[in-house]
Protein backbone atom coordinates (compact mmCIF):
# COMPACT_ATOMS: atom_id res chain seq x y z
CA UNK A 1 0.00 0.00 0.00
CA UNK A 2 2.70 2.41 0.80
CA UNK A 3 6.45 1.82 0.59
CA UNK A 4 8.95 4.74 0.80
CA UNK A 5 12.17 3.35 -0.76
CA UNK A 6 15.37 4.60 -0.23
CA UNK A 7 14.03 8.13 0.35
CA UNK A 8 16.80 11.15 0.80
CA UNK A 9 15.30 14.61 1.21
CA UNK A 10 17.07 17.71 2.52
CA UNK A 11 15.67 21.25 3.70
CA UNK A 12 15.64 24.18 1.15
CA UNK A 13 19.38 24.79 2.61
CA UNK A 14 20.65 22.10 1.56
CA UNK A 15 20.74 20.55 5.15
CA UNK A 16 20.36 16.65 4.82
CA UNK A 17 17.66 15.33 7.02
CA UNK A 18 16.49 11.99 5.61
CA UNK A 19 19.24 9.70 4.39
CA UNK A 20 17.50 7.13 3.39
CA UNK A 21 14.87 5.57 4.76
CA UNK A 22 12.83 2.59 3.61
CA UNK A 23 9.40 1.40 4.96
CA UNK A 24 6.42 -0.75 3.48
CA UNK A 25 3.40 -0.63 5.20
CA UNK A 26 1.30 -3.07 3.58
CA UNK A 27 -2.45 -2.95 4.02
CA UNK A 28 -3.90 -3.30 7.73
CA UNK A 29 -0.93 -2.93 9.30
CA UNK A 30 0.24 -0.29 12.07
CA UNK A 31 3.73 0.86 12.06
CA UNK A 32 4.91 3.59 14.74
CA UNK A 33 8.06 5.07 14.15
CA UNK A 34 10.37 6.05 17.26
CA UNK A 35 13.27 7.85 17.72
CA UNK A 36 15.17 10.46 19.72
CA UNK A 37 14.29 14.24 18.99
CA UNK A 38 15.67 15.64 15.57
CA UNK A 39 15.90 12.39 14.12
CA UNK A 40 13.62 12.95 11.16
CA UNK A 41 10.03 11.29 12.26
CA UNK A 42 8.03 14.46 11.46
CA UNK A 43 10.04 15.54 8.52
CA UNK A 44 9.68 12.10 7.27
CA UNK A 45 6.08 12.65 7.42
CA UNK A 46 6.54 16.36 6.06
CA UNK A 47 8.65 15.14 2.60
CA UNK A 48 6.10 12.39 1.69
CA UNK A 49 3.42 15.14 1.69
CA UNK A 50 4.88 17.76 -0.11
CA UNK A 51 5.78 20.15 2.53
CA UNK A 52 7.55 23.57 0.47
CA UNK A 53 10.63 23.41 3.32
CA UNK A 54 11.69 20.33 2.04
CA UNK A 55 13.44 19.30 -1.04
CA UNK A 56 13.39 15.53 -2.32
CA UNK A 57 16.59 14.56 -3.44
CA UNK A 58 16.74 10.71 -4.26
CA UNK A 59 13.80 7.62 -3.36
CA UNK A 60 10.33 6.77 -4.31
CA UNK A 61 7.37 7.26 -2.03
CA UNK A 62 4.55 4.51 -3.94
CA UNK A 63 0.73 4.79 -2.56
CA UNK A 64 -1.29 2.25 -4.09
CA UNK A 65 1.06 1.23 -6.91
CA UNK A 66 1.73 5.37 -7.73
CA UNK A 67 4.90 7.60 -7.21
CA UNK A 68 3.16 10.66 -5.54
CA UNK A 69 6.21 12.36 -5.55
CA UNK A 70 5.18 14.10 -8.45
CA UNK A 71 1.91 14.94 -7.37
CA UNK A 72 0.79 18.60 -6.07
CA UNK A 73 0.34 18.62 -1.97
CA UNK A 74 -3.38 18.17 -2.34
CA UNK A 75 -3.62 15.33 -4.94
CA UNK A 76 -1.08 13.11 -2.42
CA UNK A 77 -3.84 14.11 0.34
CA UNK A 78 -6.84 12.57 -2.35
CA UNK A 79 -5.27 10.03 -3.08
CA UNK A 80 -5.26 8.58 0.01
CA UNK A 81 -2.58 10.17 2.31
CA UNK A 82 -3.29 12.07 5.48
CA UNK A 83 -0.83 13.58 7.52
CA UNK A 84 -1.89 14.63 11.41
CA UNK A 85 1.03 17.49 12.01
CA UNK A 86 2.57 17.90 15.65
CA UNK A 87 1.65 21.27 15.73
CA UNK A 88 -1.69 21.88 14.06
CA UNK A 89 -2.37 25.35 12.61
CA UNK A 90 -5.01 27.85 13.44
CA UNK A 91 -7.31 28.85 11.17
CA UNK A 92 -9.55 32.00 12.21
CA UNK A 93 -12.36 32.24 10.43
CA UNK A 94 -12.85 29.44 8.79
CA UNK A 95 -15.51 27.66 10.24
CA UNK A 96 -14.09 24.12 10.91
CA UNK A 97 -17.30 22.30 9.24
CA UNK A 98 -16.73 24.87 6.54
CA UNK A 99 -13.48 23.27 6.43
CA UNK A 100 -14.29 19.08 6.48
CA UNK A 101 -16.94 19.86 4.05
CA UNK A 102 -14.41 21.66 1.57
CA UNK A 103 -11.45 18.98 2.00
CA UNK A 104 -13.83 16.03 1.68
CA UNK A 105 -15.43 17.30 -1.49
CA UNK A 106 -11.86 17.77 -3.06
CA UNK A 107 -11.55 14.38 -2.48
CA UNK A 108 -14.69 13.25 -4.00
CA UNK A 109 -13.81 15.66 -7.12
CA UNK A 110 -10.70 13.95 -7.21
CA UNK A 111 -12.53 10.63 -7.21
CA UNK A 112 -14.98 12.21 -9.54
CA UNK A 113 -17.78 11.91 -7.12
CA UNK A 114 -20.46 14.40 -6.58
CA UNK A 115 -20.34 16.96 -3.92
CA UNK A 116 -21.53 14.99 -0.72
CA UNK A 117 -25.09 15.31 0.63
CA UNK A 118 -26.41 17.09 3.28
CA UNK A 119 -27.92 14.27 4.39
CA UNK A 120 -24.77 12.27 4.35
CA UNK A 121 -22.09 14.44 5.71
CA UNK A 122 -24.75 15.55 8.89
CA UNK A 123 -24.59 11.60 9.10
CA UNK A 124 -20.60 11.52 9.13
CA UNK A 125 -20.26 14.41 11.37
CA UNK A 126 -22.41 13.31 13.75
CA UNK A 127 -21.00 9.97 14.09
CA UNK A 128 -17.57 10.72 14.26
CA UNK A 129 -17.85 13.91 16.55
CA UNK A 130 -19.79 11.58 18.79
CA UNK A 131 -17.16 8.99 19.20
CA UNK A 132 -14.93 11.34 19.51
CA UNK A 133 -16.82 12.89 22.11
CA UNK A 134 -16.29 16.60 20.69
CA UNK A 135 -19.40 19.12 21.05
CA UNK A 136 -20.78 21.99 18.98
CA UNK A 137 -17.72 24.36 19.84
CA UNK A 138 -15.37 22.37 17.55
CA UNK A 139 -17.47 22.77 14.54
CA UNK A 140 -18.94 26.09 14.57
CA UNK A 141 -15.49 27.86 15.27
CA UNK A 142 -12.74 28.48 13.55
CA UNK A 143 -10.17 25.69 12.27
CA UNK A 144 -8.38 24.82 15.28
CA UNK A 145 -9.30 28.52 16.91
CA UNK A 146 -8.48 28.66 20.04
CA UNK A 147 -8.40 25.26 21.06
CA UNK A 148 -5.84 23.71 23.58
CA UNK A 149 -3.20 21.68 22.18
CA UNK A 150 -5.35 18.64 23.17
CA UNK A 151 -8.39 19.43 21.71
CA UNK A 152 -6.04 20.31 18.13
CA UNK A 153 -5.00 16.54 18.19
CA UNK A 154 -8.36 15.76 18.57
CA UNK A 155 -9.46 17.74 15.37
CA UNK A 156 -7.24 16.06 13.73
CA UNK A 157 -8.27 12.85 14.60
CA UNK A 158 -11.77 14.12 13.48
CA UNK A 159 -10.18 15.09 9.77
CA UNK A 160 -8.70 11.64 9.61
CA UNK A 161 -12.12 10.15 10.25
CA UNK A 162 -13.84 12.47 7.61
CA UNK A 163 -11.43 12.24 4.83
CA UNK A 164 -11.18 8.30 5.49
CA UNK A 165 -7.58 7.87 3.72
CA UNK A 166 -5.78 4.77 3.17
CA UNK A 167 -2.53 5.71 5.21
CA UNK A 168 -2.95 7.72 7.59
CA UNK A 169 0.76 9.59 9.12
CA UNK A 170 0.06 10.60 12.76
CA UNK A 171 2.63 13.02 13.92
CA UNK A 172 2.59 12.84 18.25
CA UNK A 173 -0.97 12.69 17.96
CA UNK A 174 -0.74 11.85 21.39
CA UNK A 175 1.42 14.94 23.07
CA UNK A 176 -0.68 17.20 25.22
CA UNK A 177 -3.41 14.86 25.52
CA UNK A 178 -4.74 13.79 29.34
CA UNK A 179 -5.63 10.31 30.02
CA UNK A 180 -9.19 10.85 28.61
CA UNK A 181 -8.43 12.21 25.48
CA UNK A 182 -5.60 9.85 24.92
CA UNK A 183 -8.48 7.39 24.98
CA UNK A 184 -10.61 8.78 22.83
CA UNK A 185 -8.09 9.38 19.97
CA UNK A 186 -7.01 5.93 20.47
CA UNK A 187 -10.64 4.90 20.25
CA UNK A 188 -10.86 6.92 16.77
CA UNK A 189 -7.88 5.53 14.97
CA UNK A 190 -8.69 2.23 15.82
CA UNK A 191 -12.41 2.80 14.33
CA UNK A 192 -10.78 4.17 10.93
CA UNK A 193 -8.90 0.66 10.97
CA UNK A 194 -9.73 -1.43 8.31
CA UNK A 195 -8.06 -3.83 6.64
CA UNK A 196 -7.53 -2.04 3.68
CA UNK A 197 -5.79 0.59 5.11
CA UNK A 198 -2.65 1.74 7.27
CA UNK A 199 -1.43 3.51 9.82
CA UNK A 200 2.32 5.24 10.67
CA UNK A 201 2.24 6.40 14.58
CA UNK A 202 5.12 8.87 15.17
CA UNK A 203 4.92 8.82 18.84
CA UNK A 204 8.07 8.94 22.11
CA UNK A 205 6.06 6.70 24.94
CA UNK A 206 4.24 3.64 24.89
CA UNK A 207 0.78 5.22 26.34
CA UNK A 208 -0.04 5.58 22.76
CA UNK A 209 0.66 2.16 22.04
CA UNK A 210 -1.16 0.24 24.83
CA UNK A 211 -4.58 1.39 22.76
CA UNK A 212 -3.17 1.29 19.38
CA UNK A 213 -1.38 -1.80 19.05
CA UNK A 214 1.31 -1.35 16.60
CA UNK A 215 2.55 -4.80 14.15
CA UNK A 216 6.01 -3.13 13.57
CA UNK A 217 8.00 -0.63 15.51
CA UNK A 218 10.93 1.02 14.04
CA UNK A 219 13.95 3.03 15.21
CA UNK A 220 14.61 6.48 13.05
CA UNK A 221 17.84 7.85 13.99
CA UNK A 222 19.75 10.37 11.98
CA UNK A 223 17.46 10.10 9.14
CA UNK A 224 17.65 6.74 8.67
CA UNK A 225 15.61 3.58 9.89
CA UNK A 226 18.02 1.41 12.60
CA UNK A 227 16.30 -1.30 14.11
CA UNK A 228 13.22 -2.17 13.11
CA UNK A 229 10.72 -4.99 15.11
CA UNK A 230 7.85 -6.22 16.82
CA UNK A 231 5.53 -4.41 19.31
CA UNK A 232 8.16 -5.54 22.02
CA UNK A 233 10.54 -2.95 20.58
CA UNK A 234 8.62 0.16 22.08
CA UNK A 235 8.75 -1.38 25.49
CA UNK A 236 12.20 -1.83 25.27
CA UNK A 237 12.68 1.60 24.20
CA UNK A 238 10.65 2.80 27.07
CA UNK A 239 12.68 1.21 29.41
CA UNK A 240 16.08 1.33 27.95
CA UNK A 241 16.33 4.31 25.59
CA UNK A 242 18.07 4.58 22.60
CA UNK A 243 21.52 4.21 23.61
CA UNK A 244 22.02 0.28 23.86
CA UNK A 245 21.13 0.55 20.04
CA UNK A 246 24.35 2.31 19.03
CA UNK A 247 26.16 -0.04 21.62
CA UNK A 248 24.82 -2.99 19.77
CA UNK B 1 -15.76 86.72 0.86
CA UNK B 2 -18.03 83.43 0.09
CA UNK B 3 -17.23 79.81 0.80
CA UNK B 4 -16.11 79.37 -2.97
CA UNK B 5 -13.98 82.12 -2.84
CA UNK B 6 -12.61 81.81 0.76
CA UNK B 7 -11.94 78.16 -0.47
CA UNK B 8 -9.85 79.58 -3.48
CA UNK B 9 -7.94 82.07 -1.88
CA UNK B 10 -6.90 79.37 0.82
CA UNK B 11 -5.91 77.53 -2.11
CA UNK B 12 -3.59 80.23 -3.81
CA UNK B 13 -1.77 80.60 -0.78
CA UNK B 14 -0.91 77.48 -0.47
CA UNK B 15 -0.60 76.26 -3.62
CA UNK B 16 -0.05 72.85 -5.40
CA UNK B 17 1.95 70.54 -2.90
CA UNK B 18 6.11 70.49 -4.26
CA UNK B 19 7.75 67.29 -4.82
CA UNK B 20 8.52 65.58 -1.43
CA UNK B 21 5.37 68.03 0.31
CA UNK B 22 5.69 65.51 3.96
CA UNK B 23 1.90 65.36 2.98
CA UNK B 24 1.73 63.91 -0.93
CA UNK B 25 5.48 62.36 -0.74
CA UNK B 26 3.70 58.63 -1.69
CA UNK B 27 1.62 60.62 -4.04
CA UNK B 28 2.44 60.50 -7.42
CA UNK B 29 3.45 64.12 -8.69
CA UNK B 30 2.51 63.54 -12.42
CA UNK B 31 -1.22 63.16 -11.56
CA UNK B 32 -1.33 66.92 -10.57
CA UNK B 33 -1.32 67.94 -14.26
CA UNK B 34 -4.47 66.61 -14.43
CA UNK B 35 -5.70 69.44 -11.76
CA UNK B 36 -6.73 72.80 -13.48
CA UNK B 37 -8.43 75.30 -10.28
CA UNK B 38 -9.66 78.34 -11.51
CA UNK B 39 -11.49 81.42 -9.81
CA UNK B 40 -14.80 80.54 -8.82
CA UNK B 41 -17.77 83.11 -9.95
CA UNK B 42 -18.80 85.62 -7.84
CA UNK B 43 -22.74 85.04 -8.05
CA UNK B 44 -22.63 81.49 -6.32
CA UNK B 45 -24.90 81.19 -3.89
CA UNK B 46 -23.93 80.89 0.02
CA UNK B 47 -25.89 77.42 0.77
CA UNK B 48 -24.22 76.79 4.27
CA UNK B 49 -25.12 78.83 7.55
CA UNK B 50 -22.04 80.22 8.65
CA UNK B 51 -22.08 77.98 12.23
CA UNK B 52 -20.48 75.44 10.40
CA UNK B 53 -16.66 75.84 10.48
CA UNK B 54 -15.06 73.83 7.42
CA UNK B 55 -11.64 75.35 8.75
CA UNK B 56 -10.82 76.61 5.60
CA UNK B 57 -8.82 79.41 6.63
CA UNK B 58 -6.34 76.88 7.71
CA UNK B 59 -6.73 73.80 5.91
CA UNK B 60 -3.58 72.36 4.25
CA UNK B 61 -4.90 69.97 2.13
CA UNK B 62 -5.65 71.60 -1.48
CA UNK B 63 -7.63 67.83 -1.91
CA UNK B 64 -10.55 69.87 0.96
CA UNK B 65 -10.51 72.55 -1.33
CA UNK B 66 -10.87 72.09 -4.60
CA UNK B 67 -14.39 70.35 -4.29
CA UNK B 68 -15.61 73.26 -2.33
CA UNK B 69 -14.24 75.81 -5.23
CA UNK B 70 -15.71 74.00 -7.94
CA UNK B 71 -19.15 72.43 -6.68
CA UNK B 72 -22.04 74.31 -8.15
CA UNK B 73 -23.98 73.46 -4.21
CA UNK B 74 -23.42 72.33 -1.03
CA UNK B 75 -26.29 69.84 -0.68
CA UNK B 76 -26.77 70.37 3.47
CA UNK B 77 -28.93 68.02 4.90
CA UNK B 78 -30.07 67.93 8.58
CA UNK B 79 -30.86 64.73 10.63
CA UNK B 80 -33.00 65.69 13.70
CA UNK B 81 -32.83 65.15 16.89
CA UNK B 82 -32.51 61.75 18.28
CA UNK B 83 -33.40 60.36 14.33
CA UNK B 84 -32.36 56.71 13.02
CA UNK B 85 -31.54 57.13 9.36
CA UNK B 86 -30.31 54.92 6.96
CA UNK B 87 -29.13 56.15 3.45
CA UNK B 88 -26.40 56.80 0.28
CA UNK B 89 -24.47 59.40 -0.52
CA UNK B 90 -23.55 59.77 -4.23
CA UNK B 91 -21.74 62.73 -6.06
CA UNK B 92 -23.87 64.09 -8.80
CA UNK B 93 -21.34 66.21 -10.46
CA UNK B 94 -17.51 65.99 -10.77
CA UNK B 95 -16.96 68.17 -7.89
CA UNK B 96 -19.18 67.89 -5.06
CA UNK B 97 -19.70 69.00 -1.81
CA UNK B 98 -22.57 67.38 1.09
CA UNK B 99 -22.59 68.37 4.56
CA UNK B 100 -24.60 66.50 7.28
CA UNK B 101 -25.87 68.16 10.55
CA UNK B 102 -26.05 65.05 12.58
CA UNK B 103 -28.29 66.52 16.13
CA UNK B 104 -28.02 65.11 19.19
CA UNK B 105 -29.04 61.66 20.03
CA UNK B 106 -29.78 60.63 16.00
CA UNK B 107 -27.53 57.57 15.09
CA UNK B 108 -27.17 57.71 10.84
CA UNK B 109 -25.81 54.97 8.43
CA UNK B 110 -24.39 56.41 5.08
CA UNK B 111 -22.96 54.35 1.75
CA UNK B 112 -20.73 56.15 -0.02
CA UNK B 113 -21.44 55.60 -3.85
CA UNK B 114 -18.71 56.51 -6.54
CA UNK B 115 -19.74 58.32 -9.05
CA UNK B 116 -19.49 57.40 -13.09
CA UNK B 117 -15.78 58.91 -12.91
CA UNK B 118 -15.75 59.82 -16.72
CA UNK B 119 -13.66 62.60 -16.55
CA UNK B 120 -10.00 63.17 -16.16
CA UNK B 121 -10.27 64.70 -12.82
CA UNK B 122 -12.66 64.61 -9.63
CA UNK B 123 -13.00 65.83 -6.38
CA UNK B 124 -15.80 64.92 -3.84
CA UNK B 125 -15.79 66.82 -0.22
CA UNK B 126 -17.89 64.95 2.40
CA UNK B 127 -18.56 67.05 6.16
CA UNK B 128 -20.09 65.73 9.27
CA UNK B 129 -20.77 67.78 12.14
CA UNK B 130 -22.08 65.38 15.26
CA UNK B 131 -23.42 66.83 18.03
CA UNK B 132 -23.51 65.04 22.24
CA UNK B 133 -24.77 61.54 21.77
CA UNK B 134 -24.84 61.41 17.69
CA UNK B 135 -23.97 57.75 16.59
CA UNK B 136 -22.59 58.05 12.45
CA UNK B 137 -21.40 54.86 10.44
CA UNK B 138 -20.22 55.40 6.95
CA UNK B 139 -19.09 52.65 4.68
CA UNK B 140 -18.01 51.74 0.90
CA UNK B 141 -17.98 48.77 -1.20
CA UNK B 142 -18.18 49.79 -4.71
CA UNK B 143 -17.48 47.67 -7.45
CA UNK B 144 -14.16 48.19 -8.96
CA UNK B 145 -13.78 50.87 -11.68
CA UNK B 146 -11.03 53.11 -12.84
CA UNK B 147 -10.56 56.58 -12.01
CA UNK B 148 -8.10 58.93 -13.83
CA UNK B 149 -7.54 60.77 -10.77
CA UNK B 150 -10.09 60.93 -7.44
CA UNK B 151 -9.72 63.34 -4.40
CA UNK B 152 -12.02 62.72 -1.47
CA UNK B 153 -12.12 64.15 1.69
CA UNK B 154 -13.97 63.28 4.41
CA UNK B 155 -14.10 65.88 7.49
CA UNK B 156 -16.15 64.91 10.58
CA UNK B 157 -16.25 66.91 13.93
CA UNK B 158 -17.64 64.78 16.95
CA UNK B 159 -18.99 66.49 20.11
CA UNK B 160 -19.07 64.51 23.59
CA UNK B 161 -20.13 60.57 23.60
CA UNK B 162 -20.40 60.95 19.65
CA UNK B 163 -19.02 57.70 17.60
CA UNK B 164 -17.47 57.83 14.32
CA UNK B 165 -17.38 54.63 12.60
CA UNK B 166 -15.43 54.14 9.06
CA UNK B 167 -15.98 50.90 7.15
CA UNK B 168 -14.37 50.70 3.39
CA UNK B 169 -13.89 47.72 0.78
CA UNK B 170 -11.92 49.97 -1.97
CA UNK B 171 -11.07 47.77 -5.54
CA UNK B 172 -11.03 50.52 -7.74
CA UNK B 173 -8.11 50.94 -10.58
CA UNK B 174 -6.25 54.04 -11.26
CA UNK B 175 -5.07 56.82 -9.12
CA UNK B 176 -6.72 58.22 -5.79
CA UNK B 177 -6.42 59.42 -2.72
CA UNK B 178 -8.92 59.52 0.19
CA UNK B 179 -8.34 62.54 2.92
CA UNK B 180 -9.63 62.17 6.62
CA UNK B 181 -9.58 64.69 9.15
CA UNK B 182 -11.41 63.43 11.99
CA UNK B 183 -12.10 65.53 15.11
CA UNK B 184 -13.08 64.04 18.40
CA UNK B 185 -13.63 67.52 20.24
CA UNK B 186 -15.85 66.11 23.01
CA UNK B 187 -15.22 63.90 26.06
CA UNK B 188 -15.37 59.83 25.36
CA UNK B 189 -16.07 60.85 21.45
CA UNK B 190 -15.00 57.60 19.61
CA UNK B 191 -13.92 56.62 15.65
CA UNK B 192 -13.22 53.32 14.33
CA UNK B 193 -11.94 53.66 11.36
CA UNK B 194 -11.82 50.01 9.18
CA UNK B 195 -10.53 49.77 5.66
CA UNK B 196 -9.47 47.07 3.30
CA UNK B 197 -7.66 47.69 0.08
CA UNK B 198 -7.30 45.03 -2.42
CA UNK B 199 -5.43 46.58 -5.31
CA UNK B 200 -4.20 44.94 -8.85
CA UNK B 201 -2.54 46.19 -12.11
CA UNK B 202 -0.85 49.66 -11.58
CA UNK B 203 -3.53 50.91 -9.37
CA UNK B 204 -2.09 54.04 -7.35
CA UNK B 205 -4.10 54.26 -4.00
CA UNK B 206 -3.11 56.98 -1.09
CA UNK B 207 -4.79 57.15 1.98
CA UNK B 208 -4.10 60.39 4.39
CA UNK B 209 -5.54 60.27 7.75
CA UNK B 210 -5.52 62.54 10.99
CA UNK B 211 -7.37 61.71 14.23
CA UNK B 212 -7.88 64.99 16.09
CA UNK B 213 -7.98 63.90 19.84
CA UNK B 214 -9.34 67.24 21.33
CA UNK B 215 -10.48 66.22 24.44
CA UNK B 216 -10.17 63.92 27.38
CA UNK B 217 -11.16 59.93 27.43
CA UNK B 218 -11.40 59.91 23.89
CA UNK B 219 -10.93 56.62 21.67
CA UNK B 220 -9.54 55.63 18.37
CA UNK B 221 -8.72 52.48 16.80
CA UNK B 222 -7.62 52.30 12.90
CA UNK B 223 -7.10 48.34 11.24
CA UNK B 224 -6.08 49.08 7.90
CA UNK B 225 -5.38 45.73 5.75
CA UNK B 226 -4.14 45.46 2.52
CA UNK B 227 -4.05 42.82 -0.68
CA UNK B 228 -1.77 43.92 -3.21
CA UNK B 229 -1.50 42.53 -6.26
CA UNK B 230 0.39 43.25 -10.08
CA UNK B 231 2.12 46.56 -10.02
CA UNK B 232 -0.01 48.51 -7.83
CA UNK B 233 1.28 50.80 -4.77
CA UNK B 234 -1.10 51.90 -1.65
CA UNK B 235 0.13 54.74 0.55
CA UNK B 236 -1.24 54.94 4.05
CA UNK B 237 -0.37 57.76 6.07
CA UNK B 238 -1.97 57.95 9.17
CA UNK B 239 -1.61 60.43 12.09
CA UNK B 240 -2.78 60.73 15.39
CA UNK B 241 -2.87 64.01 17.54
CA UNK B 242 -3.50 63.98 21.22
CA UNK B 243 -4.42 67.31 22.62
CA UNK B 244 -2.72 68.96 25.62
CA UNK B 245 -5.01 68.08 28.57
CA UNK B 246 -6.15 65.46 26.99
CA UNK B 247 -5.88 62.80 29.63
CA UNK B 248 -7.03 58.72 29.24
CA UNK B 249 -6.88 59.12 25.85
CA UNK B 250 -6.69 55.38 23.73
CA UNK B 251 -5.06 54.93 19.89
CA UNK B 252 -4.44 51.94 18.15
CA UNK B 253 -3.04 51.69 14.90
CA UNK B 254 -2.22 48.79 12.93
CA UNK B 255 -2.28 47.96 9.45
CA UNK B 256 -1.63 44.35 7.56
CA UNK B 257 -0.29 44.19 4.29
CA UNK B 258 -0.24 40.89 1.62
CA UNK B 259 2.31 41.35 -1.43
CA UNK B 260 1.23 39.04 -3.56
CA UNK B 261 3.41 39.67 -6.50
CA UNK B 262 6.87 41.40 -6.53
CA UNK B 263 6.11 44.69 -7.76
CA UNK B 264 3.20 45.36 -5.59
CA UNK B 265 4.44 48.20 -2.92
CA UNK B 266 3.47 49.68 0.18
CA UNK B 267 4.12 52.67 1.87
CA UNK B 268 3.22 53.11 5.68
CA UNK B 269 4.14 56.43 7.59
CA UNK B 270 2.63 56.22 11.24
CA UNK B 271 2.84 59.60 13.00
CA UNK B 272 1.98 59.98 16.28
CA UNK B 273 2.03 63.83 17.95
CA UNK B 274 1.28 63.62 21.69
CA UNK B 275 1.06 66.46 24.10
CA UNK B 276 -0.52 64.86 27.16
CA UNK B 277 1.43 61.74 29.29
CA UNK B 278 -1.48 59.79 30.32
CA UNK B 279 -2.62 58.44 27.05
CA UNK B 280 -2.15 54.71 26.01
CA UNK B 281 -1.06 55.14 21.88
CA UNK B 282 0.30 52.14 19.41
CA UNK B 283 0.97 51.49 16.34
CA UNK B 284 1.68 48.41 14.51
CA UNK B 285 2.14 47.40 10.71
CA UNK B 286 2.93 43.57 9.18
CA UNK B 287 3.96 43.08 5.83
CA UNK B 288 4.38 39.90 3.71
CA UNK B 289 2.97 37.21 1.83
CA UNK B 290 0.28 34.43 2.77
CA UNK B 291 1.87 32.15 5.67
CA UNK B 292 3.17 29.50 3.81
CA UNK B 293 2.41 26.99 6.58
CA UNK B 294 -1.12 27.57 6.50
CA UNK B 295 -1.30 27.44 2.58
CA UNK B 296 0.71 23.83 3.05
CA UNK B 297 -2.07 22.65 6.11
CA UNK B 298 -5.18 23.50 3.88
CA UNK B 299 -3.79 21.84 0.71
CA UNK B 300 -2.66 18.66 2.76
CA UNK B 301 -6.76 18.13 3.47
CA UNK B 302 -7.18 17.88 -0.45
CA UNK B 303 -7.21 21.93 -1.22
CA UNK B 304 -5.71 22.28 -4.09
CA UNK B 305 -3.52 26.05 -3.71
CA UNK B 306 -5.72 28.01 -5.39
CA UNK B 307 -8.27 27.56 -3.48
CA UNK B 308 -6.19 27.67 -0.44
CA UNK B 309 -5.15 31.02 -1.22
CA UNK B 310 -8.51 32.25 -1.55
CA UNK B 311 -9.15 30.93 1.78
CA UNK B 312 -6.43 32.48 3.43
CA UNK B 313 -7.32 35.65 1.51
CA UNK B 314 -10.88 35.87 2.36
CA UNK B 315 -10.56 35.30 5.50
CA UNK B 316 -8.14 38.08 5.71
CA UNK B 317 -10.33 40.15 4.29
CA UNK B 318 -12.95 39.13 6.26
CA UNK B 319 -11.25 39.39 9.84
CA UNK B 320 -10.85 43.21 9.25
CA UNK B 321 -14.41 43.93 9.91
CA UNK B 322 -15.46 40.32 11.96
CA UNK B 323 -15.11 41.91 15.41
CA UNK B 324 -17.50 44.43 14.60
CA UNK B 325 -20.98 44.66 15.80
CA UNK B 326 -23.86 43.97 13.30
CA UNK B 327 -24.60 47.05 12.02
CA UNK B 328 -26.17 47.67 8.52
CA UNK B 329 -22.20 48.77 7.29
CA UNK B 330 -20.85 45.44 8.26
CA UNK B 331 -23.06 43.14 6.89
CA UNK B 332 -23.26 44.92 3.71
CA UNK B 333 -19.36 44.55 3.77
CA UNK B 334 -19.16 41.05 4.63
CA UNK B 335 -21.55 40.52 2.41
CA UNK B 336 -19.64 42.58 -0.33
CA UNK B 337 -16.65 40.69 0.58
CA UNK B 338 -18.01 36.91 0.41
CA UNK B 339 -19.77 37.52 -2.66
CA UNK B 340 -16.88 38.61 -4.58
CA UNK B 341 -14.45 36.28 -3.44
Amino acid sequence: MLSIQNLKASLKDGTSILKGVNITVQPGEIHAIMGPNGSGKSSLFKAISGHPSYQIDSGSVILNGEDILGMDINNRANAGLFISMQYPIEIPGVKNVDFLRMALDSKRAYLGLEKIKDSEFNQLMEKYTSLLEMDDRYISRGVNEGFSGGEKKRNEILQMAILDPKVACLDETDSGLDIDALRIVARGINEMMTPEKSVILVTHYQRLLDYVKPHFVHVLRQGKIILSGGPELALKLEEQGYDWIEEA
Amino acid sequence: MNIQQKAYSRFESIGLPKARHDDWIFFPNSAFQKINVISPEENFSESISKEFDLGIDTEKNIAALIPLIHTRNTFLKTIDANAQETGILKARDDFSHTLFHIQKGADVSLEILDNKNEHDFTAERLDFFLEENAQLELFFCNPPQKHNLQFRHIRIVAAANASIKILGVQQNTGCYRQSFDLFLNGEDSTVDFRLLNKLEDDTEAHYHLIIHHNAPHTKSNQLVRQILNGKSHVSYDGAVHVGKDCTEVNSAQLINNILLSEEAKVSIKPVLKIYHDDVECSHGNTCGELDAESLYYLQSRGIDAKKAEDILLQNFAVNTFSELNSSVGSKRILSAITNRA
